[in-house]
């Protein structure tokens, strides 16, 4: 997958000695990136461990007892638990929605014919690639004030789903473009109905870039916070920014349980992201999104 | 890999069970009136099993009545923030946990005096007084404290010092800690209290301030107290970024001289999770020693509980609200905050020893060191809320910038004009 | 690709020209009611989307334009024209809030895609270990905003703080500073932690994109007698070029929108020092209780988004044909 299976500059001119001075300046280079990617990671690790009086004593030094009571209080005390369960739903919730609408739209954009009308709601929907969430979100805690969803997961999920339609859309229909019709009117003369062609065929044949604006979507929503803050205070609807915030009001002045609360945080993501590291830079990089 | 439809409905299937998940934890449609109650007392708040003991007490004794309590923790800021725009969205909680005069003034609370007149003469007339706004009472006094220096006696000790009475003794503290690289204080949390300690210490501070005239001889004289502090170099010198939280860290770690709050500090900072067990007794109360002798402490009601103006029509929602309110102020729940919480109401209850404790009891006695207790004014009702919020951050943020007093004290009295 | 079609924001109505690709495409007696079918199967499609996005992003927006010609107080407000935008145009803390945005925009533009292009370069030419390191490059990436703000928190503390602790152990203590109050210096710290962890984001794009540049290409300038920092920037960047300016226009819409870092970090101050647009927003609405201003700084924000993005299509669209001509 990738080049270089020799050196850059392998001509029979450089001598060994510049060869190996060079590689080692990249990996120097390389070593001292991922150095300043991790460490900070370790160091808050190795904080969460301390009493608050060793961190101001010896920040650098490694915890002199392994103050495990930390995370507990971290975890207690910061509710952490339901954040993560409203996380997981908000985020699965409002990827199904957000996909299936999007690749409906898409479809109808990319497939269907239904005169000038099509130009000027794809106009309509592209608009939306402008709209920045500061301009929306007071309106929105009206909105949902109103129907009584506000403080809920349905707020959220709804409002993750409209965001994505017009990046979504535009992505899918970009991929259906390139699609050859030849599947889908082979289905309409075996007498399939749109929906079924839409279903059976065209969905299936977008699995790349479904799966790309999927690792999108969950990267995005999981992390996001502006909308996520004014709109949920309970622990029915809190996701996990909005706790990992209020961490620091509910273990205020215990700075080092509050970078527990931080670590508990952090790692399972970074498992995750192990775990499914394949699939996830597959995703990121598949679909048409390259070239 | 294409969806069979047994594929296509089971994933239906399993995303409308998801679906039903969050639906599992919401309300329960039943016919009975709903209240809802948010609050940032919870968790490690010193207030929360009073808090406890009240919602079970409450739904106990009104079964008719659906209590909803959103806890959240986050701190005041945060939650203060979130009110408001849950309040402008058109929303918001029935009983508000924390309001001021910034929720009066747009209309957000319910007018209480006629419903409290049938409760007797239960409040303190001073605590009271801090909740009423042109004569009409928009909230209940739910905490109500002196605010004393608290003191690091260890680290006075060390520096050979004891607590000081007068400004020249504090200024000499001073100057000791400094020698040992301690910061005497910092501004988020005594600055405020400092301000108003060394304004209110003069006698013609509430004529200005009811005159409105921000940039006369008594503010005049405030702030040149904090410029002479800050230019001592006692403040830390990360001072002006600094949390609430952060200087009640350094404080309870020995790298504070003294700190200012009210009650609830005791529980929240003083012996808390986390804290050294023994930082309770290396602490000593005393009002501040501000200039020319004058040795005034505030009496503050810090959280003024209301009610949501939107219940102002709803006749069943209303009573309830009332009735939680009277509880909470009832005489059973404030001999349970000073015994319990350590945090007085402004309800009338005698503060003994036995009850309140040996630190509770000190803190809320260092009311006789001083020479004069003040309250900050109503009139004009935004100046509390004003200059706590907006005009004291800028006015030490400018003295930050090194602005000379005339310069801070114009930049405090322009946003108090705004 | 079928004729005619630009990749670039799909705005261009397709040219007509062969395989239209329509499905049920044609013209017989009742083709009419054949065209209202299909009509009504488009709409179906179209619906839940339109939906969606009209309630939720589309009307939010028109109220927030309406709320921006308003003065509030509490729930009521008065109809008060442009007013709200004259004082917007006088206001200094719009445009420091603007300048801090920009200063997001330079961090990312001037240091973190250079360097994700020559990390990335760099990892292609170790296969090896290339997602060993890819994965640790993404960590920071994974935790979120709100996480890795409070954690920068931790790093910028005065005591106890790891940055200060860095300098002091190497003996630079005279470079110790209020990291989140100094003015001149606040301004950039809360600019940095966005920046830092977006690298490995962007890493795994550019090592996408660089792995379908043909090896061939580097063997044969590699006979000339190039070495590797000039294959990185005559084949490299010439070959990403189109995913380069891509990732640029995606910088340009997360610095405008940058709002996190600042408001976790220091909530916009000291004094406003650090406000983005949108915290500026957020601020004059709850915490200044003018939400009629604070919807008209929205929309000026909302504005400077649309003439930016409209701005760099233009820029796009040019380059593309100019490298056409080529």
């Amino acid at each position: 997958m990738y080049p270089g299976r020799g050196y850059p500059d392998s001509s029979p001119d450089r001598s060994a000695l510049v060869r190996s001075v060079n590689d080692s300046l990249v990996y120097i280079a390389l070593v001292a990136w991922a150095l300043v990617a991790a460490y900070p990671l370790v160091w808050m690790i190795s904080t969460s461990l301390k009493k608050d009086a060793e961190l101001y004593r010896s920040p650098f030094a490694l915890p002199e007892k392994l103050r495990w009571s930390n995370y507990v209080d971290a975890w207690v005390q910061g509710h952490l638990g339901p954040c993560v369960i409203n996380s997981i739903e908000v985020t699965l919730l409002s990827l199904v929605v957000a996909l299936s609408v999007s690749a409906a739209c898409a479809f109808a954009f990319s497939r269907l014919n239904f005169g000038p009308l099509k130009s000027f709601l794809w106009t309509y929907v592209m608009f939306g690639f402008l709209v920045p969430d500061s301009v929306r979100f007071f309106p929105l805690m009206v909105f949902f004030a109103k129907i009584k969803l506000f403080d809920s997961i349905w707020a959220l999920v709804l409002i993750y789903s409209a965001g994505a339609v017009p990046w979504n859309t535009f992505f899918l229909r970009a991929f259906m473009e390139k699609i050859p019709r030849d599947h889908e009117d082979a289905a309409v003369m075996d007498g399939a109905s749109i929906w079924q062609v839409f279903l059976h065929v065209t969905l299936p044949l977008s699995r790349a870039p479904l799966i790309t604006l999927a690792t999108f979507h969950v990267l995005g929503v999981w992390n996001e916070f502006l909308m996520a803050f004014f709109l949920t205070s309970s622990e029915s609807a809190r996701t996990l920014p909005v706790g990992v915030r209020m961490l620091t009001g509910a273990l205020a002045t215990n700075q080092t349980a509050i970078a527990a609360g931080l670590v508990i945080v952090m790692i399972p993501m970074a498992l995750f992201f192990v775990l499914l590291q394949r699939h996830i830079v597959k995703g990121l990089t598949a679909g048409s999104f390259v070239g | 890999m294409t969806l069979n439809r047994r594929q296509f409905l089971s994933g239906a299937l399993s995303t409308a069970l998801l679906a039903a998940l969050p639906g599992c934890g919401r309300r329960p449609a039943t016919g009975k009136v709903r209240l809802t109650y948010n609050t940032f007392w919870t968790g490690l708040d010193a207030h929360t099993s009073v808090m406890d003991w009240m919602y079970r007490t409450f739904r106990k004794r009104h079964p008719d009545i659906e209590f909803e309590v959103v806890q959240s923790a986050g701190g005041a800021q945060d939650n203060g923030q979130k009110l408001m725009a849950e309040l402008a969205a058109g929303g918001g909680p029935d009983v508000l946990h924390d309001t001021t005069y910034d929720h009066v003034r747009p209309g957000y609370c319910l007018d209480l005096t006629d419903h409290i007149a049938a409760w007797g003469d239960r409040f303190y007339s001073e605590a009271l007084a801090s909740c009423t706004w042109d004569g009409r009472v928009s909230s209940l006094p739910t905490e109500y404290s002196m605010v004393p220096c608290i003191w690091n006696t260890r680290l006075l000790h060390d520096v050979g010092e004891d607590v000081p009475a007068t400004f020249e003794d504090y200024m000499r503290v001073g100057r000791a800690l400094k020698k040992k690289g301690i910061a005497l204080t910092a501004t988020e949390v005594a600055g405020g209290h400092i301000f108003f300690s060394v304004l209110f210490g003069q006698a013609d501070a509430v004529q200005a301030i009811a005159l409105e005239e921000w940039e006369s001889e008594p503010f005049r004289r405030a702030v040149e107290v904090l410029k002479e502090i800050r230019d001592a170099g006692f403040l830390p010198k990360n001072d002006i970024e600094m949390l609430f939280a952060n200087g009640a860290s350094l404080f309870q770690n020995d790298r504070l001289g003294h700190y200012m709050n009210g009650a609830w500090t005791l529980m929240n900072e003083i012996t808390s999770l986390g804290v050294d067990p023994a930082l309770r007794d290396r602490v000593a109360f005393a009002p501040f020693p501000a200039v020319d002798g004058a040795r005034p402490i505030r009496a503050w009601v810090a959280t003024k509980t209301a009610l949501n103006a939107q219940i102002a029509n709803d006749k069943p929602k209303l009573t309830a609200a009332l009735a939680f309110l009277e509880l909470f102020t009832s005489k059973e729940a404030a001999k349970l905050f000073i015994s319990d919480a350590h945090s007085p109401e402004g309800v009338r209850y005698e503060l003994t020893r036995q009850l309140a404790g040996p630190l509770l009891y000190a803190f809320m006695n260092s009311r006789t060191q001083a020479t004069s207790v003040f309250t900050l004014p109503n009139n004009p009702g935004y100046f509390g809320e004003q200059s706590q919020s907006r005009a004291l951050p800028d006015l030490f943020a400018s003295l930050d910038e090194g602005a000379t007093v005339k310069q801070a004290l114009s930049v405090f009295a322009e946003v108090l004009r705004s | 690709m079928s004729g005619g079609e630009r990749m670039n924001g799909g705005m261009e109505e397709r040219t007509r020209g062969e395989h239209e690709g329509r499905l049920l495409v044609r013209s017989s007696p009742g083709a009419r009611r054949r065209h209202r079918i299909r009509l009504l199967y488009a709409l179906a499609f179209l619906s839940p989307g339109l939906a969606l996005y009209s309630a939720l992003i589309l009307y939010p927006t028109a109220q927030s334009i309406g709320y921006s010609f308003q003065d509030y107080l509490g729930l009521k407000s008065r109809f008060i024209g442009i007013a709200n935008f004259v004082e917007l145009a006088r206001d200094r803390l719009v445009w420091i809030g603007a300048g801090n945005n920009l200063r997001v925009l330079f961090l990312l533009v001037v240091f973190q895609l250079p360097i994700a292009v020559v990390l990335a370069y760099m990892l292609s030419r170790k296969p090896k270990v290339a997602g060993f390191f890819r994965f640790l490059y993404f960590i920071p990436g994974l935790v979120g905003a709100a996480t890795m703000a409070l954690m920068w928190g931790f790093i910028y503390q005065q005591d106890g703080g790891l940055l200060n602790a860095l300098l002091k152990g190497v003996g630079l203590s005279g470079l110790v500073q209020p990291w989140l109050s100094r003015d001149g210096i606040v301004q950039w710290t809360v600019a940095i932690p966005g920046v830092y962890a977006g690298v490995g984001f962007m890493v795994i794009i550019y090592m996408a994109a660089i792995s379908e540049i043909p090896d061939a290409l580097y063997e044969a300038a590699s006979l000339d007698g190039a070495n590797g920092w000039q294959q990185l920037i005559h084949i490299t960047l010439p070959s990403i070029w189109g995913v380069y300016l891509m990732t640029n226009v995606l910088a340009v819409t997360d610095a405008l929108s940058a709002f996190v870092f600042p408001f976790i970090l220091t909530q916009g101050g000291p004094l406003h020092r650090t406000e983005t647009l949108t915290s500026y927003a957020v601020w004059q609405s709850f915490r200044n209780y003018r939400r009629g201003y604070g919807a008209a700084i929205a929309v000026f924000h909302f504005a400077i988004a649309v003439v930016a993005t409209l701005l760099i299509r233009r820029f796009a669209r040019r380059e593309r044909e100019e490298s056409k001509a080529l």
